[in-house]
């Protein structure tokens, strides 16, 4: 064992030994040629202890509690702040919830929290905000179908969700209807209704997929500026997006949600 | 979106591991592991969901702390027994206080090329190809660059023994 290319090879084998990557078989052979080499012996002790030594230092932080900074259950807005600095466009990036408790949602006193990271509301928000960051911007194709046509759209809408949709009437609120179009969600479709209001300013209703299938009263995510109320209702969910203050899309998601007939909350 | 997160969340434990073989004092090792999480969620679409969500966020790790060195540079040549024992665990007995002074400055010696194999491999556990990927260099540059550097952690440990090695050579 003392040619250059046999302790080439040996020592990728002694590494492979000491950080314990070796089968039963090799293990045994290695052994083996080490209980015949005393000075092997040595450096493979050294090595090994040295090892062990440095894994007794740093394992024990594997055990520490996981510190408040990066606790989402105690800290459930804990990469929200993180998602702020983000460089990216940050309605693209991430379409993280953000939950409110109760107080804030006085009109319908029924938000639940939940940990954000094991929430699957997640996924039908996610696509609610994306898509409405990648239509909202768009000058001369922003819907597939306009309002000139609205009962086509709406027919057209309702059927391939197998779901009954309609239009509301917003203009109480300053926003009027620009038309719709459908989009894909994991393969099923989901609906997208834009809306806009003397400024430009669009707003958004997707109807989509929840995969969850409960009936949830409503609940807020927050993008960095772009807000979003919904809902889910079955098999159903609601979302309602736009860059607008929360009360402003309160007022929007209650006309919006009585006109799916939702019941009076009180 | 919700699945990245809790992976995300998941690898918190191994990365407070990693930034304080990187950096001594855990305030400081927290503080890099938390850029490391901002930058993740940064580049969160340039993951492409290829290989274990782990790796790519050690290899974010070590080039955050390559690049601000001089912000995350903790590494005293002496590591006082009494600091090393607040942050990291306490071998019993006064032998191992020695040992565990002494391993400590011997791994702060070693170059940082030696420095990064080695906690990776000993500490961090990982695969040989995983070393290779995360530090970006050959497979076989993992394993000369880790003999070399764990000879040179005993050698720097006990001198003597590494001598008695060489000669039977």
């Amino acid at each position: 064992m003392s040619g250059q290319e046999n302790t080439s090879v040996t020592q990728d084998l002694l590494n492979a030994f000491v950080d314990g990557h070796l089968d039963e078989g090799e293990r045994e052979r290695i052994a083996e040629a080490i209980r015949n080499d005393a000075a092997l012996a040595e450096r493979v002790n050294q090595w090994q202890s040295t090892r062990d030594r440095l894994k007794a230092l740093h394992d024990p932080v594997l055990d520490e509690p996981i510190p408040a900074r990066f606790c989402t259950e105690r800290n459930p807005g804990l990469f929200e702040p993180l998602k702020r600095r983000s460089l990216l466009p940050a309605r693209i990036a991430a379409s993280i919830a953000m939950l409110i408790f109760g107080g804030i949602m006085g009109w319908f006193g029924h938000v639940l929290y939940q940990n954000q990271t094991e929430n699957p509301d997640l996924v039908l928000t996610d696509r609610a905000l994306s898509a409405h960051t990648v239509y909202t911007i768009e000058v001369r194709h922003p819907v597939e179908v306009g309002q000139d046509n609205e009962q086509h759209l709406i027919a057209w809408l309702s059927k391939r969700l197998n779901h009954p949709l309609k239009a509301p009437d917003l203009s109480s609120t300053g926003f009027k209807l620009v038309g719709g179009r459908l989009l894909p969600a994991a393969g099923r479709p989901a609906a997208q209704l834009m809306y806009e209001d003397a400024t430009g300013l669009r707003l958004t209703l997707y109807v989509g997929n929840n995969p969850s299938n409960k009936e949830t009263a409503f609940r807020f995510v927050s993008d960095d500026g772009l807000n979003a109320f919904y809902w889910l209702d079955r098999e159903i969910g609601y979302v309602i997006v736009a860059e607008v203050e929360r009360d402003r899309l309160l007022e929007v998601t209650k006309l919006i949600y009585q006109a799916f007939g939702g019941p009076e909350w009180n | 979106m919700a699945d990245f997160l809790t992976e995300l969340e998941r690898c918190i434990p191994y990365l407070r591991r990693y930034a304080r073989a990187l950096v001594r004092d855990p305030q400081v090792a927290d503080d890099l592991v938390q850029d490391c999480l901002e930058r993740a969620i940064d580049r969160r679409s340039l993951w492409r969901g290829t290989g274990p969500l782990k790796s790519w966020l050690y290899v974010i790790m070590k080039n955050i702390h390559r690049n601000e060195r001089r912000k995350y540079a903790t590494r005293p040549t002496i590591v006082s027994v009494d600091d090393a024992h607040s942050s990291l665990a306490t071998p019993p007995g006064q032998d191992g206080r020695a040992a565990l002074r002494d391993v400590l400055s011997a791994l702060d010696n070693l170059s940082d090329d030696h420095r990064d194999v080695v906690i990776l491999a000993a500490i961090e556990g990982l695969p040989y190809s995983e070393i290779s990927q995360v530090l970006d260099i050959p497979i076989g540059t993992v394993m000369s660059r880790l003999s070399r550097a764990r000879d040179a952690l005993i050698g720097a440990i006990d001198p003597e023994s590494l001598e008695d090695t060489k000669r039977q050579r």
